[in-house]
């Protein structure tokens, strides 16, 4: 291994293992700022992981292994699309696969899903199957946006679609087109607000929340630590298809560029549950058949000028 | 290499001829894979049987499908291959009837019986047509390209279509799969549906091809794409777990058929690497195929051994007594919902490719767009049936026993057990070995592009250092949680029920309930409808009883079968009264008959 190799594996394993916590402490700290509170600070969520690390654990009398090891499975499924994203602005450890990502992070889902219906509780059924729901719906539309991108670039390598050769000047429709459906698939998928309020307190209405509902301890911790990585990828994902129309850059600005869109990502996540309600479930459908139509008209645009 | 029967053995102008290349090579293998775990499986299985069903015929027709599904894939003209066809058609019909004593078997047995009926006719049609086109009934002599193609590439497109379980002609395959025993469904919809797809390959893209026609390929495609969404949408719905491993196969068929027809369509584009890496895909995609489906069929029937039914809302919380087979299933779903490092994804992700190769470099705007489109589907597909692997596992091994037998569920014997085992390990073997797989798969799809890169040259997947992470990664935090565990165990309590004292195993999510969402998403195609009865409404907020009962009517047999087989009904009525035992009616029906062929043949020379 080079020791460029070495240093972009070390630059990308750090962020991943600080960045999920600190744009979590940045959400909590932006929504206790909008909604006039004083909120704790933006350290909170790293003494919160130490305090489940440390807990102890209770699980259900019902469980298999299925239970114990999800979150395991859930985080190693996470750990390589980390690694594979080049979430940074600068080139990623791993050649990446837009394909080998998308089922990669089905294999969290599956995972989840399956240690949710493990207790034989209803909460838990609501909550997987209720998940199962949205990402039919969200990840065609996660999936045909950037196979815009794609086949724009004639490859599904985030190396080469996400810095094509040739530009064009109708990639200046196609992109914010895409950055719209992905912007909606992913905050569905992620159950952020307004398909899924991550602060709710009622089970009957949670969706993500239910799902993990009699997860604790190092087991939450765990779950926590898997949906905050999926957060920060997914985010600099969406500012990696922001910043196509300036690349090439220099890393460094790249980089900056990056940390500054998965920032801002977090202040409109937490502008949007400072403001906005919670849709009804039977509105869902309607509002990912934008992301999809954006997508799909993405590709239009691509299919007749590629 | 090519062989043949010695002359006493003759069909009317050939002999038994027999060929094997790659291709026949390749389906052969899969057939063995599949033969060595079932027959393994078998003995155990059908002791449990055996008070119900008449052995010997089980025992005579198992090995006459394996025979005959080995001829079809060797059979040389098209005689030969009727006769191997009719061979497995016969073979598996008395498989499917096994367990006769059941009337919803037999009522299968007949459904099945007559769908391959229907697609013998299509097949034979097809042949004498292409027979009177070519003088010849030796499939290497048909050279029948563009217009000539088309009417005899349909006929076989329906016929085999037909024994696939293509939509639209895939109904008896849900009701037939399951009724068979499971080592025979397990073979079926393992094996022998891929045998017809096999002869699709054989005649529309390979060694030729046979036939070609531009709308050909775009039609497979189509009819795979429909197909795979048909299927999995309905195994949403289904609670028999067989019915539900039945339905996706006719999604995964779909799949495999999305890659030959887009073999065939990017071949008649001209885009050479596109075409190949679909054929490759498809060709992965039937291996693959019969390991996980093979498996999971295996798993339904040591569930509906152990336990004594199948039907998903009386089972739940099996993972806790059947020790083997529950890690065997859920791999198995891993492995077809296309999970990394599985090898459903190294299929899928091929045919990704291929389709995206046709995006990126179809001639025209709507290929490329509906291309893209295609993409989306299969991501749809897949996110279908990652919803309703994680309902089928969950709800029977997951949670609390929903009846007596789940609770008194026993784990299946030891040659069952190995049975699974072994299919397990392909799966996993055939996704970590999947450069070395497409190595081989290189020579067969070779022709397609001739001068073409080698094919494990596609895979540029970082498959390795991805299998690395994941590993080191689960273990490093496998080993912390032990050490955790060590000093802090884990307290084991009841699941969480709002304080209100024990939950029962009829408060947890049914199969039904867990697929409600996605069942009303898409409740226009299903009919899919909520019946609610409540008793004492006029209480306003306290009623008395309320009943709801999701209610669907499959609208492709409401609005298309049930009035052709009325029609059917009808014409069969009113020709009945020609038998009505009048001699002088028989006399001038026959009398007819001979005019209307003596005309004909002198006006048709």
């Amino acid at each position: 291994m080079t020791l460029a190799a070495g240093i972009t594996w070390a630059v990308y394993v750090a962020h991943g293992l600080i960045m999920p916590l600190l744009l979590a402490g940045f959400i909590r700290a932006g929504k206790a700022r909008l909604q006039n509170r004083r909120g704790p600070s933006v350290r909170q969520p790293f003494w919160d992981l130490a305090k489940l690390l440390g807990k102890g654990e209770t699980i259900s009398e019902t469980t298999t292994w299925v239970f114990r090891w999800s979150p395991v499975i859930g985080t190693a499924a996470m750990a390589p699309i980390a690694l594979m994203v080049p979430w940074l602005g600068v080139g990623s450890p791993l050649p990446g696969d837009l394909f080998l990502v998308v089922y990669l992070a089905a294999a969290g889902k599956f995972a989840s899903g399956l240690a949710a219906l493990d207790p034989g509780s209803s909460f838990g059924a609501i909550g997987a199957s209720r998940e199962a729901a949205v990402s039919v719906q969200a990840e065609p539309a996660l999936v045909i946006g950037l196979a815009a991108l794609a086949a724009h670039a004639h490859s599904s390598s985030f190396q080469v679609f996400l810095s094509p050769r040739q530009a064009g000047p109708h990639l200046a429709v196609v992109i914010p087109l895409v950055i719209v459906a992905l912007w909606l698939a992913v905050t569905a998928d992620l159950a952020r607000m307004p398909v899924d309020d991550p602060a709710t307190h009622l089970e009957l209405t949670m969706i993500h929340e239910a799902l993990v509902l009699e997860n604790s301890g190092r087991n939450l911790a765990l779950v926590e630590l898997a949906v905050g990585l999926k957060t920060v990828v997914l985010f600099g994902l969406v500012a990696q298809v922001i910043l196509i129309p300036w690349r090439p850059l220099p890393d460094s600005w790249a980089y900056l560029a990056s940390m500054g869109l998965i920032v801002a990502g977090g202040a409109v996540v937490a502008a949007a549950e400072s403001v906005l309600v919670k849709l009804r479930w039977r509105r869902i459908p309607n509002l990912l058949s934008f992301a999809i139509t954006a997508a799909a008209l993405a590709c239009l645009v691509v299919a007749v000028k590629g | 290499m090519a062989f043949s029967l010695p002359s006493p053995f003759f069909l009317a102008e050939v002999g038994f001829e027999f060929r094997l290349d790659r291709l026949a090579a390749w389906f052969l293998a899969v057939i063995a894979l599949i033969a060595i775990p079932v027959a393994g499986y078998s003995p155990e299985y059908m002791g449990h049987l055996a008070k119900r069903a008449d052995m010997r015929v089980f025992v005579a027709a198992l090995p006459a499908l394996l025979l005959s599904m080995v001829l079809v894939v060797l059979a040389a003209n098209a005689l030969t291959f009727l006769v191997a066809w009719e061979l497995m058609s016969l073979s598996s019909f008395f498989l499917v009837a096994t367990d006769q004593r059941d009337p919803s078997t037999r009522r299968a047995a007949l459904i099945y019986l007559s769908a391959t009926r229907v697609g013998t006719a299509f097949l034979a049609g097809a042949f004498l047509w292409a027979h009177a086109l070519t003088a010849s009934w030796t499939f290497a002599d048909w050279r029948l390209h563009g217009a000539v193609g088309l009417g005899p590439g349909l006929l076989l497109v329906v016929g085999l279509g037909v024994k696939t379980g293509m939509w639209p002609f895939h109904l008896w395959l849900p009701i037939a799969h399951p009724a068979a025993p499971s080592p025979v469904s397990a073979l079926m919809s393992g094996v022998m549906v891929k045998v017809a797809v096999y002869m699709i390959i054989r005649l529309f893209v390979l060694s030729g091809p046979a036939l070609s026609h531009p709308a050909l390929g775009w039609i497979v495609l189509a009819v795979g794409a429909v197909s795979s969404f048909w299927g999995v949408l309905f195994a949403l719905l289904q609670h028999d777990l067989k019915r539900l491993l039945a339905y996706h196969t006719v999604e995964n068929i779909g799949l495999i058929l999305t890659g030959v027809g887009g073999a065939m369509a990017a071949r008649d584009l001209g885009l050479a690497t596109a075409a190949r890496v679909a054929l490759a895909a498809a060709l992965f995609h039937v291996v693959n195929h019969a390991a996980f489906k093979s498996l999971l069929f295996l798993g339904a029937g040591a569930v509906d051994a152990g336990a004594g039914t199948r039907d998903l809302e009386r089972l739940g919380g099996l993972g806790r007594r059947m020790a083997v087979t529950f890690p065997c299933f859920v791999l198995g779903s891993a492995a077809i919902c296309a999970l990394p490092p599985l090898n459903g994804f190294a299929s899928e992700w091929l045919l990704y490719q291929s389709v995206l190769g046709i995006a990126g470099g179809g001639p025209s705007p709507v290929t490329r767009f509906l291309a893209m489109m295609l993409i989306g589907w299969i991501a749809l597909v897949g996110a279908l049936a990652l919803a309703c692997f994680v309902k089928a596992v969950g709800v029977a091994f997951l949670g609390r026993a929903r009846s007596e037998n789940a609770e008194c569920a026993q784990e299946a014997p030891v040659g069952m057990l190995a049975a699974q085992l072994l299919l397990g390990v392909y799966c996993v073997a055939l996704g970590l070995l999947a450069p070395a797989v497409l190595a081989t798969l290189h020579p067969i799809v070779q022709p397609l592009e001739p001068n073409g890169m080698p094919l494990a040259s596609v895979w540029t997947l970082p498959a390795a250092s991805v299998v690395a992470v994941m590993g080191a990664t689960a273990g490093v935090i496998a080993l912390w949680l032990r050490w955790a565990d060590v000093r802090r165990p884990a307290r084991v309590f009841v699941t969480w029920e709002c304080g209100f004292g024990t939950l029962t195993s009829r408060m947890q999510a049914t199969a039904t309930s867990f697929a409600q969402p996605i069942a009303r998403m898409f409740g226009v195609l299903y009919g899919y409808d909520v019946h609610r009865q409540i008793e004492g409404e006029h209480r306003r907020l306290f009623p008395e009883e309320i009943r709801a009962e999701p209610k669907t009517e499959p609208v492709l047999e409401s609005r298309f079968y049930n009035p052709i087989v009325l029609w059917v009904n009808q014409v069969a009525e009113w020709l009945g009264r020609l038998q009505a035992g009048s001699i002088h009616l028989y006399l001038l029906t026959m009398f007819a008959t001979l005019l209307v062929l003596l005309i004909a043949g002198a006006y048709v020379r």
